[in-house]
């Protein structure tokens, strides 16, 4: 290698190098950013801990956890930035506004998306053939023309034709006539031919485009029909609907806010309040909605149609676009259903139509005038020249073809309208699928009016009589609802978005002659809709944790899966027990299946019982005035009694001496006529017939409403209450509380549960007496061997060879005593008291169970009643106490109880809260809730004490009554967190003292304590589980537990 | 000679420029591996600590208490007009006396302190009860507040604004009350601080209704009579 070569070699290299530094400089943005860099780069190379040192497992593992928390993460925000309201929506005013806002969208989006259809195809109808026709006349001449020029190779050549119609040689000539007559037919089988082939080209190009161009100027005019001619209606139906749902629990919420502390407002009259107040709201609203001048004016449309472009843009969806996806389907024929498209369809129906006639005939005839005057300017020497004369004369053949299309397309394209029709449906699916997707921004279009309406709807609200005080409140609660005078007239009234579902609530900067507010300006703290995102995330997160954490539990724990199971079957049972006798027959609620065994036995026995006694209880009852009530009610029983047919009341020789004037009678003429007007009840006979008529009339009506109502519930029948019953205890009004396809479902839903349990076991599920069996269905009855399958220890697989022994013994003794062996049954069951029941002060809840085949029952645990007074929680049943296998305990609600929380220092015992009831459950109102609160003053020698039971309540003797039980503890310099914590260890040691005869372990042992350190605070609230074991009579133990409230 | 030598010098302070080069840009990646990392850890830790804390607190009770468990619309704990001290007969002295009252009141509002709800957040976030110190000194205030109010003497035509402010007050105290207890009843804390929110902005239209009743009967103060209520999380400020 020679140096010149050497130095090539070397410089080459360090230019590659240098390249490839440059190169690596610029575009590697590691090296980029070192430079950019201000900090030591080195300062993690040293100590950077992988994630698995960081977290203590496997790296890609954990990796793989943190992008899954990181999705999560993203999913909770979007859902919490949308519920916060940072993901969209309008400046209205209010929740007013955005329910109404909200509404109007969904009122529109279903509005257009019911109508719409109609509306364009009924557009295409009116506008496609024209639109055809206009591009055929465009097209088919020169589609046609071009055929025929082209045809010249294909169809035989004039001196063909010529040789072949009159045997000519070359040079010889021909008459005039003749010629025209071999020139019109080439040509006329020329024009036949190609025709079609020319008119199915033009319609192929021209069908789309024409379509297309429907669409563009159809659609917005489709679209404000709707807007103008439907939405009107639809807003008018569906938006009090709407208000009412949503606005509900928000006005009820800001009436209780406003009227808290007025007097005499109860939860009844708050309610009634509310639903005055938003029916009230419903028809301001629709009214100014409704306005002509508000929207449905050119205001309302130009802002709509600027929305709608907007929003088509926004979507990428703009009306070009779906017009071009629409042609090109149509050409290809993905749109417009089966059998080649919409084009061909159209096409094959236009050409195989009988006018397609018309139009050949039109054009044959105009190709007679212009041969004429064209082949008396030729000469007999043309013949050479012939095939080029067609082409020549193709065009001025071909000019007023227009004229042809012009008179005859109308009819050729009838067909059309068929197949626009047959496919428009599918034609027009992606037209309102694209508007499925854009209308929920149209709404926006709506703010300009509803900007008015909450104006309107402060300005007419009418609230009646409602003044001072309660008038003020309710004037405060529309004002929190519609976000302050609309939140748009008052300067500095501002609206937080997010709280909540869409609630606004206006906040402003308060200024006053007395008061006024300073601004937390610091800007590093997180803005109000941040934290509220935040704080649902977390809410999300826990929710998902709590979720996991249950199902894990019952997944990996067996016993808990039996727990589940053994419920199951209480279900099951309880099911099967409602089922056979849930379906009530009378107003005294005499209760039978909730099936038909047999239809004729229950409208015989069932429903025309029940129609008759209604109609005999109304007809005897003080309202009916029929003056002969009580013989046509007798006669009606009678009748009702006995067999169908007639009887005669008088005798033959009574009626011949009546007809023959053998009477005597003087009655006056007109009471003649009026007892014997056939349409009022003025004489026994008239009576009974119209009863009878009447009565016949409601007996067919009961047994079609029956026999209706049994087809729909598929052979079951719904669970019902009398809200109406007559004198005699039937019952004229039903309220349906469970429609009878729901009570099948269920039923279905149960018995099919143990094939599902062994389709895809879980631990714990697959043990004896869990298998599927054909029994239930046999018995319509759940075997009552489920659940379980016994024992935890026969369930695991233990037991041993005694155990199965004694199970074949078992087995063998049942055999031999199948005939009269009942399977053990045990039924626990709760009536809780209705709301109605609570607030006519009747608040009892009823226990009940029911056995069969047991042996021996006790109480697995006291069972709590509560005292009105408050004294304590007084058991009704106490533990380990003997019951009957049958039997029932009223349990007093709500469970209220004494609770006494006294600081005693020497010489001073001061009672610090007393048993106040912090609130009830929400749901039921079926116990109390008690929270102590430590005070503030705590010194080294005060002794804290909690004192339940009776006579608790006691200041003085509190402490020391023998019927009050305490835990007390020294403060001995502790704070109140440690105070808490004090009581918490004390209290759970009494709890759970192996001594059961302590009187402090079973008082306290009735209640749930909830100890929070860090609030200073103990939360007490009684325990409402009820616990039934009994004893088969094989000696087997079933259990039932029933927990009351939360 | 001499030119190779210099030919390979060039391409050795190529080399070991790239060298350099290579080793900086991997100190970059690492730096971003490491933060990537450690974020990667903070979001398991954050979910794992809220993940003990909630199986912790299940563990304990078998289930978290929400609000709706609580309170509902229709039972929520409040004040009547019997709780207020009403004065039968006013005039614009004992009206000038209540204002002067409830400016001092309100007046321990003035003072600038933690945001509630970021405090809150802060310490679940951190794992660190103490930061709840402050949610409880605020709840306290609040507590005090209401002692006081209930105290004051009220003409009988302020009773519906003066009840509406206390009331509002009350509900955000227990608000406050479940917000600390976050370590305890996680759902209670962060549903009662998305009530406080919207309690805290019907606060400041209750605090207007005072001003607006003061206007309405014509009656100034004096500047030292007034009061400042500090917005401490940024109900105002935020919504400009």
């Amino acid at each position: 290698m020679n140096l010149t070569k050497q130095k090539m070699i070397i410089t080459a290299l360090v230019v590659s190098a240098g390249a490839g530094l440059i190169y690596y400089s610029v575009f590697n943005d590691s090296v980029r950013n070192i430079f950019a860099q201000e900090e030591d780069p080195n300062q993690h190379l040293e100590t950077m801990p992988s994630l698995e040192e960081r977290t203590g497992t496997d790296q890609e593992a954990l990796e793989s956890e943190a992008d899954y928390i990181e999705q999560l993460q993203n999913e909770d925000r979007q859902e919490c930035l949308a519920q916060a309201g940072l993901g969209g929506g309008g400046e209205v005013g209010g929740a007013l506004g955005q329910a109404a806002h909200n509404g109007l969208a969904t009122i529109t989006q279903e509005t257009v998306n019911e109508h719409l259809p109609a509306e364009l195809e009924r557009e295409v109808t009116e506008r496609l053939p024209a639109e055809l026709e206009r591009g055929i006349q465009n097209n088919l001449p020169d589609q046609l023309s071009r055929l025929l020029r082209l045809g010249t190779a294909t169809r035989p050549s004039f001196e063909e034709a010529l040789a072949a119609n009159l045997n000519l040689n070359p040079g010889q000539t021909i008459d005039a006539e003749t010629f025209e007559q071999i020139f019109r037919d080439t040509f006329t089988t020329s024009v036949e031919t190609h025709l079609p082939n020319a008119l199915q080209r033009t319609l192929n190009q021209a069908l789309p485009d024409a379509f297309g161009r429907v669409l563009e100027e159809g659609l917005p005019t489709a679209l404000e029909r709707v807007m103008t001619e439907n939405l009107p209606g639809a807003i008018e139906t569906d938006l009090p609907e709407i208000l009412n749902r949503d606005l509900s629990a928000t006005t009820l919420d800001f009436l209780t806010t406003e009227t808290a502390g007025l007097d005499g407002l109860t939860a009844q009259v708050l309610e009634q309040l509310n639903d005055d107040l938003l029916a009230e709201i419903s028809t301001q609203a629709v009214a100014s909605i409704n306005n002509q001048n508000n929207l449905l004016t050119e205001d309302f449309t130009g802002i709509f149609g600027e929305q709608l472009a907007t929003v088509l843009e926004d979507n990428g969806g703009a009306l070009d676009e779906i017009v071009a996806q629409l042609s090109q389907g149509l050409g290809n024929g993905s749109i417009g259903g089966s059998a080649g498209g919409f084009v061909n369809q159209a096409v094959t129906e236009i050409l195989g139509g009988t006018n397609m006639n018309q139009l050949m005939a039109g054009v044959n005839n105009q190709f007679s005038n212009i041969i004429n005057t064209t082949v008396n300017d030729l000469t007999g020497s043309l013949l050479g020249s012939a095939n080029g004369l067609i082409n020549q004369v193709t065009g001025s053949v071909l000019a007023p073809l227009n004229d042809v299309v012009d008179s005859v397309m109308g009819t050729v394209l009838d067909p059309l309208n068929e197949v626009v029709d047959s496919v428009m449906g599918t034609v027009l699916d992606p037209v309102t699928g694209v508007f499925n997707n854009v209308l929920g921004g149209v709404g926006e279009a709506f703010n300009g009016a509803l900007g008015s309406m909450t104006e309107n709807v402060l300005g007419g609200l009418n609230l009646g009589s409602l003044t001072g005080p309660l008038g003020e409140a309710v004037g405060g609660a529309v004002e929190a609802l519609t976000g302050g005078l609309g939140g748009l007239s008052l300067p500095g009234l501002n609206l937080i978005p997010g709280l909540g579902g869409g609630l606004y609530v206006p906040v402003k900067e308060v200024d006053g002659p007395l008061l006024s507010s300073n601004q937390n300006i610091d800007e590093s703290t997180k803005s109000i809709q941040e934290l509220t995102v935040q704080m649902c995330m977390y809410l999300k997160s826990i929710q998902r944790i709590q979720t996991a954490a249950e199902q894990r539990e019952v997944m990996e724990n067996p016993d808990l899966r039996r727990q589940a199971a053994s419920n199951i079957e209480q279900y099951r049972h309880e099911l099967a027990d409602l089922v056979d006798r849930g379906h009530k027959t009378d107003g005294e609620g005499t209760e039978s299946p909730l099936y038909v065994t047999d239809t004729e036995r229950y409208l015989r026995e069932v429903i025309q019982p029940e129609t008759n006694q209604v109609y005999l209880d109304q007809l005897e009852g003080e309202e009916s005035g029929d003056a002969f009530k009580a013989e046509t009610a007798a006669a009606l029983r009678r009748q009702i009694s006995q067999p169908d047919i007639p009887r005669s009341s008088i005798s033959r020789e009574v009626y011949n001496n009546f007809v023959s004037g053998n009477t005597g009678s003087a009655d006056v003429f007109q009471n003649l006529i009026a007892i014997n007007n056939p349409f009022e009840a003025n004489n026994p006979a008239t009576s009974f017939m119209l009863n009878q008529t009447a009565l016949s009339l409601r007996q067919r009506q009961a047994e079609e409403n029956f026999r209706n109502e049994l087809v729909a519930g598929q052979g079951y029948l719904p669970i019902r209450n009398c809200i109406e019953p007559t004198a005699s205890g039937a019952c004229a009004k039903w309220e349906i509380t469970t429609p009878a396809i729901q009570v099948k479902e269920s039923v279905a839903d149960a018995f099919s549960y143990r094939q599902e349990l062994y389709t895809d076991p879980e631990p714990g599920d697959l043990a004896p007496g869990n298998e599927p069996t054909a029994q239930e269905v046999l018995s319509f009855k759940p075997q009552s061997t489920g659940g379980g399958g016994g024992s935890p220890a026969a369930a695991a697989g233990g037991g041993g060879a005694g155990d199965m022994i004694q199970r074949i013994l078992d087995v063998l003794s049942s055999l031999r005593n199948r005939e009269t062996y009942t399977a053990p049954e045990l039924t626990f069951n709760i009536a809780k008291p209705t709301a109605n029941q609570i607030a006519a002060g009747n608040n009892i809840a009823v226990l009940n169970w029911e056995g069969q085949g047991i042996d021996t029952c006790v109480a697995d645990n006291n069972w709590p009643a509560g005292n009105p007074t408050g004294s304590g929680i007084v058991p009704i049943v106490t533990d380990g106490e003997t019951l009957d296998s049958n039997g029932e305990r009223e349990i007093t609600l709500p469970l209220n109880f004494g609770v006494n929380f006294l600081r005693e220092r020497p010489g001073d015992i001061t009672r610090i809260v007393t048993g106040t009831v912090i609130s009830q459950s929400a749901n039921d109102g079926s116990h109390q809730i008690t929270t102590i609160t430590m005070p503030d003053d705590i010194q080294g020698n005060d002794t804290f004490r909690i004192a339940l039971g009776p006579n608790a309540n006691s200041t003085s003797a509190g402490a020391r009554d023998p019927y009050s039980v305490a835990i007390q503890i020294h403060a001995d310099g502790g704070d109140k967190a440690g105070m808490v914590e004090t009581f918490k260890q004390t209290i759970n040691n009494t709890i759970s003292s192996t001594n059961e005869n302590t009187i402090q372990r079973n008082e306290f042992n009735k209640y749930l304590f909830n100890f929070r350190p860090t609030t200073g605070t103990i939360t007490i609230k009684p325990k409402t589980n009820y616990q039934l074991r009994c004893t088969t009579n094989n000696g087997d133990p079933i259990t039932k537990e029933i927990t009351l409230g939360n | 000679m001499r030119i190779k030598i210099i030919i390979w010098s060039l391409l050795l302070i190529v080399l070991i420029g790239g060298i350099l080069l290579w080793l900086v840009g991997g100190l970059a990646e690492k730096k971003r591996e490491a933060e990537r990392l450690d974020y990667y850890a903070q979001l398991i830790k954050e979910d794992r600590d809220l993940q003990s804390l909630i199986t912790k607190n299940l563990a304990a009770k078998g289930v978290l208490l929400e609000l709706s468990d609580i309170e509902d619309n229709l039972n929520r704990p409040h004040f009547t007009v019997a709780d207020l001290n009403i004065i039968e007969n006013s005039n614009d002295e004992t009206l000038r006396q209540y204002g002067r009252e409830m400016g001092q009141i309100l007046n321990r509002y003035q003072a600038p302190r933690d945001n509630e709800i970021v405090l809150m957040l802060e310490a679940v976030r951190l794992s660190q009860p103490s930061l709840l110190t402050n949610l409880v000194k605020a709840k306290e205030l609040n507590e005090l507040v209401v002692n006081e109010l209930r105290q004051v003497a009220i003409p009988k035509d302020a009773q519906v604004v003066h009840l509406r402010l206390l009331n509002n007050i009350h509900q955000l105290t227990i608000n406050l009350d479940n917000m600390s207890a976050i370590f305890d009843e996680p759902i209670l804390a962060l549903e009662s601080a998305e009530a406080y929110i919207k309690n805290y902005a019907l606060f400041f239209q209750a605090v207007e209704g005072i001003n607006v009743y003061f206007t309405k009967k014509g009656i100034m103060f004096n500047k030292d009579e007034t009061a400042q209520i500090y917005d401490s999380i940024g109900i105002i400020s935020d919504n400009d």
